[in-house]
């Protein structure tokens, strides 16, 4: 009984080869050529396989890594060009400066990061963005309307083309320990795929294979002859070696999937992606007194998942194992259960400006115009997840806390104003999909549009999106 | 190329050049690396291989197999090339290069054997 177990065994664990006479030499075949047969068909996997059928099809998007240096270009306004503002584009193209792009009314310019040199592990995008000029509406609203067409086209004419420009810098911190950038953990991912390897390579053994290279060192043996034609001593040493040889090496390669999966390798790309990730941006625009006042703004943005690389190396550290040690990673990713399916994540940001106080005035027509300082600090903190995946393995309904702060001077509607928003979403067929919100405001006038009043400061909010 | 290739009757003393590319980008490889006789394996990391080249000394009197494994994390072609140097430095024979097409979350094996000259 225990044999014909350790038979089946043997059978299921060596499914390519279904029968023995597969493994013979085919008629005409040479030894070279039955020994690549033989080792091609026991190594096939399913990936390779899968990857031929691919090739006719398109290649799939690459998993896009959120990086600082891709910023949108901001908003911008009418078309009036001055003539260096025409030929900065091709200058600063042309020095190998930067990319240029020169939409919607603005010239964005955007700094090769190769010339902010802070270490790659510092990475800075440096924008700047030079926008049509047009005159402060505020400002327009206060001359008396019989006067203000006239005005208006009178103070265009004193506009030029580098009166709006704003400077964004951004930094973001890139290393193994902050950052989601794969390349940061090569050496890990890398040696972990190294160590899954060596371990499959020990479990199945190389036994055979050495037997067959042992044979194949002797040079004189002559791998263009077919089996027919070679002596009987050697047909009686070599052909079952190679059948063994390819059978075993078949076997690591089918006990090397089985645990590059049951290991869970390809699981830490999720764990690169949920790494720490620090954001700060400062943003200058400075304007004439003829489009408005100047304006600044600082942010700082701090984002994580809780199932990381960092906790990975915490975990392996605290069990005394080498962060490359396969077991480890396995080990930690049964630990942390279910925390990689639920992939909860947590965002804190925080941004501080002002804009300047601001006066202009038209004496000749007893108008002026006057704008305190106004500043504006807003925090801003969410913690989501997903709750529950289809039988396809797809995530489709997720939740999602959010907690707003914000104070801006001057302004009613932001004074002291505090909304938390408790969001469920539903993935339902196709693209479509629900939410379902509901919302708390620390004043009645914060609570905003809501479908459902609860109470002076709690809403309902539900929306079904149809998708495209 | 195909998935097994063979190189025969290489010079003592050469020298087997194996690197695996993109140097950048969601893949991984490593090499098992097989000696005939009484010679243990080695496992050769992405490290040593990626952009590498990982150098490897060839005696007479030997045979060696080459596993080289690919990880893909995201969709990628992934290049193996192996080139043998004479000891005078010069290419033996032409080198065998591999390019694999992969998808996210698949791996790929391709074999080289090399058997010396006498």
């Amino acid at each position: 009984m225990k044999r014909l177990l350790i038979f089946l065994l043997f059978l299921l664990a060596t499914p390519v080869f279904a029968q023995d006479s597969d493994m013979t030499a085919q008629p005409g075949e040479t030894y070279g050529e039955w020994i690549k047969r033989l080792i091609a068909v026991g190594t096939q996997t399913e990936a390779s396989i899968a990857a031929d059928a691919a090739q006719a099809s398109t290649e799939a998007a690459q998993t896009a890594t959120e990086r600082v240096l891709d910023k949108a270009v901001p908003e911008g306004s009418p078309e009036t060009q001055g003539s260096l503002r025409d030929f900065l584009p091709f200058f600063f193209g042309s020095l190998g400066l930067g990319d240029v792009k020169d939409e919607n009314g603005a010239l964005t310019l955007t700094f090769n990061p190769e010339l902010l040199k802070m270490g790659p592990k510092n990475p800075l995008s440096l924008q700047t963005v030079i926008r049509d000029p047009v005159i402060f509406d505020a400002l327009i609203k206060e001359i008396p309307e019989s006067i203000r067409a006239d005005r208006k086209s009178a103070l265009e004419e004193q506009l030029e083309s580098f009166d709006d420009v704003e400077v964004n810098l951004s930094w973001s911190r890139e290393s193994e320990r902050f950052g989601r950038n794969p390349e940061d953990h090569n050496k890990l991912m890398g040696d972990l795929f190294a160590d899954v390897t060596e371990k499959a390579a020990k479990k199945v053994g190389t036994t055979s294979t050495k037997k067959l290279l042992d044979l194949l060192a002797d040079p004189n043996l002559d791998l263009s002859k077919k089996p027919g034609e070679a002596d009987d001593s050697i047909r009686a040493r070599l052909d079952p070696s190679i059948i063994a040889a390819a059978k075993e090496i078949g076997e690591r390669q089918k006990v090397f999937t089985d645990q590059i999966k049951s290991r869970r390798w390809y699981e830490l790309d999720d764990l690169v992606n949920n790494q720490p990730q620090i954001l700060a941006s400062a943003t200058y625009r400075r304007r004439e007194d003829l489009i408005g006042p100047d304006e600044w703004s600082a942010k700082l943005s701090f984002e994580m998942g809780f199932a990381n690389i960092n906790g990975l190396k915490k975990y392996c550290e605290d069990k005394g194992k080498s962060e490359s040690d396969s077991d480890c990673l396995s080990d930690y990713l049964t630990k942390v259960g279910k925390t990689t399916d639920i992939a909860p994540r947590l965002k804190i940001e925080g941004e501080f400006g002002e804009f300047d106080q601001y006066f202009f005035e038209l004496p000749a027509d007893h108008v002026s115009y006057r704008l305190d300082r106004i500043q504006k600090t807003v925090i801003k903190g969410s913690l989501g997840g997903y709750m529950h995946s289809n039988a396809q393995g797809n995530q489709t309904t997720r939740v999602d806390l959010e907690g707003l702060f914000e104070d801006v001077t001057g302004d009613e509607k932001r004074n002291n104003r505090f909304v938390a928003t408790l969001t469920f979403s539903q993935k339902m067929t196709g693209d479509m999909s629900a939410a379902f919100s509901v919302v708390y405001a620390n004043k009645p006038e914060y609570l905003g549009e809501v479908d459902e009043e609860l109470g002076a400061r709690v809403g309902l909010r539900y929306k079904i999106d149809k998708g495209d | 190329m195909k998935t097994v290739e063979i190189y025969e009757s290489v010079p003592d003393g050469s020298k087997l050049e194996v690197r695996f590319g993109p140097a950048t980008g969601p893949i991984k490889g490593s090499v098992l690396f097989i000696t005939s006789g009484n010679v243990a394996d080695q496992t050769w990391p992405d490290s040593a291989i990626r952009p590498g080249p990982k150098i490897q000394k060839l005696e007479k009197d030997r045979a060696y197999m080459l596993e080289m494994h690919v990880g893909f994390t995201g969709a990628e072609t992934a290049t193996i090339e192996a080139r043998i140097r004479k000891p005078d430095g010069s290419t033996y024979s032409t080198p065998k290069s591999w390019s694999i097409k992969g998808k996210k979350d698949t791996t790929e094996l391709r074999v080289l054997i090399i058997r010396m000259a006498s």
